[in-house]
């Protein structure tokens, strides 16, 4: 088995910026990343795309990616694209698929950066064709220049829906709406966040300034919409939702739901790390010290698993980890090491504190956490809320006895888009917190790969 | 469902899509070249219902497609390549027909 | 809160028990723990499994016959009480060989079952051609195979379902999140207190798997178990083909194919090993070939609970009458007999005569 002295997990802004900065002290690294070109989702594609596509509909923070994607492909680092990894193991043990093919490695240290899906939102018809995470929709954008042919329905919270309907403009298409979930009340609950959210602003300006453009374009904005459905036989005809007290419904072939983002933790739970709640972000985040290092030593966790916080923290902790691994393996003196933390440090506390505000304003909508009986909420077992509830009554504890009742998270996505969902309801029927009900234990693997694969895997016992 | 932007160069290739065959530009991924004719790409194995790409980013798997053959390919994960052959799953693989063909 | 009887432990062997004791009292409760522990109950490969079991101990051969041939029974009772089909079929079940040793020793294993079970045991060694009959699927490999016509296969996961929605239907109470510290015996009741509120009960039953070790001897009950390793995978759902369970591959009723049957022997680990993933993987393609393209969903480890001699243990403690343990690695297979017969002894109402035959003095001598 090769063993490298850092294996870094992927080629977002925290996983480049870890490698580059090992890179920078000649310390062997191996990236593995899944996709093709590096850049993560928040720049995927940064490299190839037009000019046209980058400067003009996508704007300058995707446009930003570009350098530090430039740099990470100057660096000197033995970057693996198109590498799934299906299995890690608590001695940082990594096994992927390349070519179809299932190769092992040993990493001395381990940095996994595999940042953030998109928040599951399930909704009465969300499983139809037609329906689309917005965040998909984007990626569409990025790498395939690729449009919707009708226009839309925007619905959910988040800055990204504002900032998809704006890019959409630029490319001279208009949404026809966007049905915004955000509860009224969190507008008054994150007042308090706002000072906060001043030390770092350009967030706040950013999204004022789409707002702006959205309202210039006579966009209908619904405030406070709730109880979505969407209809259709074999693909979306319409949307329909309550708001400002009376049903609306809209004929659309497509809808675009987001409710924020939140980590991607099966390999940090394959890794054997602890997971903590963060009530703040509704989301389970991996367990760190400051420099990122999660409660299995040699183990880090960079970016959006620790916490989302955007793609300049993202680099921020790439880096800091990178620099522990550094000064572990004796490639940097402490000096050095401190010198170069300090700043980063400083950057990061603003801006976590500018993050509060987001998190408090756009907080996921009670009603989309546990959602009506007969709203699917596992996409794979085709399982239904009223079926979890009904589990949840017999006393289950958590999702993997719920799991093991009731076939819910028991699909190939591995309880990706339903866990949050499982762990709510089991807390709703049995009037607990969420942070005591638990999470999926993850199995590998966590990419399907087949029995051939497998069978001829590199195992080295 | 989805269209390229007008303008966008590029260089088609032809593809066979459920045996039809279909020129798509060639810098794409399968599950965007279905988007490109199609909201949808399989029924389900659970209840037959019909599922499209849903997340773009492999996590969701609502995107499985017979990729040149192979069963359960997550679509969005794969560059097209000339001639490849892309079929839409209906419920689950049939083991015994596939080793006939 | 005071019971007549306390379950310990809500897997597959407790929730039969309780289940089996409503029959006879309105006062059950299931003390368990919470999502998280080590639970072979969620981790099983669902097989009602006769061949093999007993060839050195006769009393296992009968008892685990008995408990298969009664399964028809508990099933319809399940979809009685709790709504719940568990997907029981017993068309027969087949060992497949890959090697010519193997199919001997399998062999000789079955004349020994055969002959000391009078009559009532059949199988049927086949050689290649006639396994072709039955699973045309086979690849040249596979040497030959034993067919035994008591063998099925049960979904064990609603099994563990409908167990527990039966038992809550039938009266018992479940409490989880009771990880037992201390357990006291009066002379006339049990007190099992730990981080919760003291629980009573006359009469307690010791379904805790690993954990019996350790509260067995707080009740006079020595009962050595190891945990032995067993490692599964699961693949995508395909059309149904595979008409017979085997010992190393199985269609679910959803489609998928469960592929088990490893053994190690690594303490209280239950994640999974890739060595241990790929000689599975690799088995089941050289028994079935077209297995090759045919994707893993998930893969698993539990611990069986194995006693020295792999045989269950059902026993009474001598010093505290009233305190029963159980422990075995076949929960699935013997649940007849569980909520059957290990019950009627319990509530003192019947005794199977076999049952004595599973005393753990046997390891003391």
């Amino acid at each position: 088995m090769e063993r490298y002295p850092l294996v870094v997990i992927g080629a977002g802004p925290a996983g480049m910026a870890a490698a580059s900065v090992a890179a920078e002290y000649d310390l062997e690294v191996l990236l593995l990343d899944d996709q093709a070109s590096p850049g993560g989702q928040i720049y995927r594609n940064v490299s190839r795309a037009s000019a046209d596509l980058r400067s003009e509909i996508l704007g300058r923070e995707y446009y930003e990616g570009l350098t530090q994607v430039d740099e990470f492909l100057r660096s000197k680092i033995n970057y693996s694209p198109a590498s799934t990894v299906w299995d890690i193991d608590t001695e940082r043990h990594v096994c992927y698929l390349r070519n179809n093919r299932s190769y092992q490695v040993s990493a001395e240290h381990l940095i996994l950066a595999c940042g953030s899906q998109e928040r599951p939102m399930p909704f009465p018809g969300w499983d139809l064709p037609g329906v689309m995470m917005a965040g998909a929709a984007q990626i569409l954008l990025k790498s395939q220049a690729m449009l919707p042919a009708s226009e839309p329905v925007l619905a959910g919270s988040g800055p990204l829906l504002l900032l998809l309907a704006a890019q959409y403009l630029n490319a001279g298409l208009r949404v026809q709406g966007i049905v915004d979930t955000t509860p009224k009340s969190r507008y008054l609950e994150s007042i308090r966040y706002l000072p906060g959210a001043m030390t770092a602003p350009r967030p706040l300006f950013k999204g004022l300034s789409l707002l702006k453009q959205i309202r210039n374009a006579g966009i209908p904005l619904y405030r406070g919409a709730s109880n979505l459905l969407a209809s259709g036989d074999s693909q979306v005809r319409q949307l329909s939702f309550h708001c400002a007290g009376k049903r609306h419904r809209i004929d659309t072939q497509i809808v675009l739901p987001h409710q924020g983002v939140v980590p991607q933790l099966q390999l940090v739970k394959l890794a054997g790390c602890e997971l903590t709640y963060l009530h703040r972000q509704q989301s389970w985040s991996a367990t760190v010290d400051k420099y990122g290092e999660g409660s299995v030593e040699n183990t880090y966790i960079a970016g959006d698993g620790q916490q989302i916080n955007g793609a300049e923290l993202a680099v921020i902790a790439g880096k800091m980890s990178g620099l522990q691994v550094l000064r572990k393996l004796e490639k940097i003196d402490l000096s050095t090491f401190e010198r170069r933390v300090k700043p980063l440090i400083k950057a990061k506390n603003k801006i976590e504190k500018a993050r509060r505000f987001i998190d408090a304003i756009f907080r996921p909508s009670e009603e989309l956490n546990t959602p009506s009986d007969d709203t699917m909420i596992c996409r794979c077992e085709e399982i239904t809320a009223g079926a979890v509830r009904e589990i949840a009554k017999l006393g289950c504890q958590g999702p993997n006895q719920v799991k093991a009742f009731g076939r819910c998270g028991m699909g190939p996505c591995q309880g990706r888009f339903c866990e949050s969902t499982v762990a709510a309801l089991i807390a709703e029927v049995q009037d607990r917190c969420i942070s005591e009900v638990g999470y999926y234990r993850v199995r590998p693997p966590i990419k399907p790969i087949t029995l051939g694969q497998l069978g001829n895997a590199v195992i080295e016992s | 469902m989805f269209k390229r932007i007008t303008g966008t160069e590029t260089t088609l290739i032809e593809i066979f899509l459920n045996d039809v065959p279909v020129m798509v530009p060639d810098d794409i991924n399968v599950g965007a070249a279905i988007l490109l004719r199609s909201s949808y790409c399989r029924k389900t194995v659970v209840s037959g219902s019909p599922r499209g790409p849903f997340c773009m980013m492999g996590a969701c798997f609502d995107c499985f497609v017979e990729i040149n053959g192979k069963m359960n390919q997550q679509a969005c994960l794969q560059q097209v390549e000339a001639g490849m052959r892309i079929g839409f799953q209906v419920g689950p693989a049939n083991l015994s027909a596939e080793e006939t063909c | 809160m005071s019971y007549e009887y306390a379950v310990i432990g809500g897997g597959i062997v407790g929730s039969c028990i309780a289940y089996g004791l409503t029959k006879y009292s309105r006062q059950v409760a299931v003390l368990d723990e919470g999502d998280i522990a080590f639970r072979a109950s969620r981790g099983n490969f669902g097989l009602v499994w006769v061949q093999g079991k007993g060839w050195d101990y006769p009393a296992y051969a009968d008892w685990t016959w008995q408990a298969a041939a009664a399964w028809p029974d508990l099933a319809a009772e399940l979809l009685e009480t709790s709504g719940i089909d568990v997907g029981l079929s017993q068309p027969g079940g087949i060992e497949m060989c890959l090697e010519d040793e193997e199919l001997s020793s399998l062999e000789d294993k079955m004349r020994r079952i055969s002959e000391h079970t009078d009559g009532g045991f059949h199988y049927e060694m086949l050689d290649h051609s006639s396994v072709l009959q039955r699973v045309p699927e086979i690849s040249k490999e596979v040497a030959g195979a034993c067919f035994c016509p008591h063998d099925g296969h049960v979904n064990p996961l609603l099994l563990f379902r409908a167990l527990h929605q039966g038992m809550k239907q039938s009266g018992a109470e479940y409490l989880p999140n009771r990880k037992i510290e201390k357990i006291e015996f009066s002379g006339e009741e049990f007190r099992i207190s730990g981080d919760f509120k003291d629980i009573h009960a006359a009469r307690i039953i010791l379904c805790a798997g690993l954990q019996n070790q350790v509260l067995g001897e707080m009740v006079g009950i020595r009962i050595p178990v190891i945990a032995n390793r067993g490692q599964l995978l699961i693949t995508e759902k395909v059309r149904p083909f595979l008409k017979y369970p085997t010992l190393h591959v199985r269609q679910t009723s959803e489609g998928g194919l469960q592929i088990g049957d490893s053994s190690e022997e690594v303490g209280l680990n239950d994640s999974t090993s890739n060595s241990v993933l790929s000689m599975l993987a690799s088995r089941a393609t050289r028994i079935f070939p077209m297995l090759e393209n045919v994707q893993v969903v998930r893969a698993w480890a539990a611990l069986r609970i194995m006693t020295p001699d792999g045989k269950p243990v059902y026993q009474e403690s001598e010093s505290c009458p009233g305190a029963f343990a159980i422990a075995c690695h076949s929960g699935i297979t013997l649940a007849a007999a569980h909520v059957g017969p290990v019950c009627q002894w319990i509530a003192k109402s019947k005794l199977n005569p076999l049952i004595s035959q599973f005393s753990s003095d046997r390891f003391h001598v």
